[in-house]
């Protein structure tokens, strides 16, 4: 390879936010390899700050706009938990399939749009519909469906309305579940299209063992709603030790917090969690899972992907199972909710402190209130999966440069690029472009 | 600043002689001027068999199925956009004109959208932008994006009443 070798790519395309990949190797040696996170914080716990916990969930649902569901499951569970409130059966139900549909749409995405351009060899997205513009179609025929069930069951996909503390305020009629029972089988053989596509893919090979973190409990069910803290290093802990697990700290190049728990770096997501619960999958995604030749433990980030297209199926399964059962046994239409502000004292409201783990696309995500007598929030954290997982990027980056060092400058840089992407990293949750500097002499 | 419909702009808008024509009006009503094109979708009357409204909000991706199952000859993207000119200025936009091309799990650009539509079915595009002032929460639209609106209202109208 050149002696001196300087890439600045302007725009790393096909990642949500802005950051930059600094890489530093001289005579073969890695000096320095960094993943800059260059957006400024939004300051989101600040706003909270004296705001009603009642609303609390429609403010944090702003923190993204594709995770928007899971914020709002995270902050209805922190605050009830605040609060002392248990939800029904019923109300965890619809919340599981909430977060399915939510799972499933990002994973989607993810999978077709941002992943599949690298692993189809097309270069671009721009290409991939060039090329494979049927794909394209399949792809956002099924982001579709997701957003038209989150419609139906909370108003709207982005910033839903009717996902709050204490239940719904609208809950799905009979002709309601009929129609989202509709939707999900419509999205059944796009399902089976999109498992023969992943079947097509070959992914790079890097392996680098790390510490894998993911919600686990004793439930029959794959945990995405709620459960304790899990690890592949050590016991389990209860949601609210969660700041013993991620462990932020500062570091000059980063604008989002890094995490560590047990090891140097932890990672988060759908890798994280098929390797803590691989075997609470539905039969259908465990089919896929070996079809695939997906064995956990798989410590190869680059096959987060294949996790996603998993638990893609894992997601659809889990949600057709939940509406056919609502439609069997019916929907209590008196668990319905109206709260608004609690102007009307319609739920208890105590001084609290409440955190709520919920498993977002991109992982596990917290959020912390700690409220006053009368409900006001005194004090938030919210801790979210890509900050926990840029630290472990950066760590699989520092692993995988020496391999290729070998390699082209484009081959360099389009590996590490695949290897930021795998991550399927919401920079703007924790950054819009990644400038990518190789320095190599 | 003017809002007058350039000839150009009226060739964009114009409903094909041979074929169907889907208008999509992009918009998040939320968001001030942003809110153009629901604005405009709301106000349209259409008599043309060949001739199609969607108001698409702010999830133009969405309706992909939509606009392909209806074959057009020709789709017409009409959303506000800022090219950097006076408030309520309407211009015929070329795709690699619209700055935003970038994909992510968040947002799906039009240019995109634009291209698959002319990959799937051969068929022509085109992106009328009306510059905004403000895309802020909360506000409502500025009087001269309301006053460029209602031209382009007027104009298609006309075109889509009289079955011209």
């Amino acid at each position: 390879m050149p002696e001196t070798v300087k890439i600045n790519v302007e725009y790393l395309t096909r990642v949500e936010g802005h950051g930059n990949i600094v890489v530093d190797a001289q005579n073969g040696k890695l000096l320095q390899c960094l993943l800059e996170i260059v957006e400024a914080p939004r300051f989101f716990e600040g706003m909270l700050r004296g705001r009603s916990i009642f609303e609390a969930q429609h403010i944090t649902s702003r923190i993204c706009g594709i995770c928007a569901c899971a914020h709002t499951l995270v902050s209805v569970q922190a605050a009830e938990d605040a609060l002392g409130i248990t939800p029904t059966p019923q109300t965890i139900k619809l919340r599981e399939l909430l977060l399915d549909m939510e799972i499933l749409d990002s994973h989607i995405l993810h999978i077709y749009l941002l992943a599949a351009p690298d692993l189809l060899g097309v270069g671009s997205f721009k290409s991939l519909i060039g090329t494979h513009h049927k794909t394209v179609r399949r792809a956002l025929r099924m982001k579709k469906i997701c957003n038209d069930v989150c419609d139906i069951l909370v108003g709207r996909h982005v910033h839903p309305i009717a996902c709050i503390a204490g239940g719904f305020t609208k809950l799905p009629a009979e002709k309601d579940l009929a129609a989202m029972q509709t939707l999900l089988k419509g999205l059944q053989s796009d399902m089976d299209a999109t498992v023969d596509l992943a079947l097509t893919l070959s992914f790079p090979e890097f392996e680098r063992a790390t510490e894998y973190v993911a919600l686990v409990n004793d439930g029959p069910d794959y945990p995405l709603l709620s459960g304790d803290i899990g690890s592949s290093d050590g016991p389990r802990m209860d949601k609210h030790d969660y700041r013993r697990v991620t462990n932020e700290f500062t570091v000059p190049h980063s604008s989002a917090k890094f995490a560590r728990f047990n090891r140097e770096s932890y990672a988060v997501g759908a890798l994280a969690r098929l390797n803590l619960n691989f075997d609470k999958l539905k039969p259908a995604a465990k089919m896929t899972a070996t079809a695939l030749g997906f064995k956990p433990p798989v410590h190869n980030p680059y096959l987060n992907t294949v996790g996603q297209v998993i638990e893609s199926v894992q997601c659809l399964d889990h949600a057709t199972r939940i509406v056919e059962d609502f439609l069997e046994h019916g929907i209590d239409q008196a668990e319905r909710v109206l709260v608004g502000l609690n102007e009307k004292g319609t739920l208890p409201v105590r001084a609290g402190n409440g955190v709520g783990a919920v498993e977002a696309p991109r992982g596990i995500l917290f959020h912390n209130y700690e409220t006053d007598a009368h409900g006001a929030i005194v004090k938030a954290n919210c801790v979210i999966p890509t900050a926990q997982n840029v630290n472990n990027i950066e760590q699989d980056m520092a692993a995988l440069v020496p391999v290729i060092l070998h390699k082209s400058e484009a081959e360099i840089t389009l590996a590490l690029e695949m290897l930021v992407r795998a991550y399927d990293p919401c920079i703007s949750c924790s950054a819009h472009f990644l400038k990518v500097y190789l320095q190599n002499q | 600043m003017s809002t007058e419909l350039t000839p150009e702009i009226q060739a964009a808008l114009a409903p094909e002689i041979s074929g169907n024509t889907v208008y999509v009006l992009v918009g998040n009503p939320w968001r001030g001027d942003d809110g153009a094109g629901t604005f405009i979708a709301g106000r349209l009357r259409n008599a043309r068999a060949d001739a199609f409204i969607i108001d698409a909000g702010n999830r133009p991706e969405n309706c992909i199925e939509r606009i392909i199952s209806l074959n057009p000859a020709k789709t017409v993207f009409i959303d506000a956009a800022d090219f950097g000119a006076q408030a309520g200025a309407v211009r015929l936009l070329a795709m690699h004109d619209v700055a935003r091309d970038s994909i992510s799990t968040h947002a799906f650009p039009l240019p995109v959208l634009a291209r698959l539509i002319e990959e799937e079915l051969g068929s022509a595009t085109a992106m009328i932008g009306i510059q905004i002032h403000s895309a802020c929460l909360g506000q409502g639209m500025h009087a001269a994006v309301v006053r460029a609106a209602e031209r382009l209202i007027d104009y298609l109208n006309a075109r889509l009443d009289a079955g011209l």
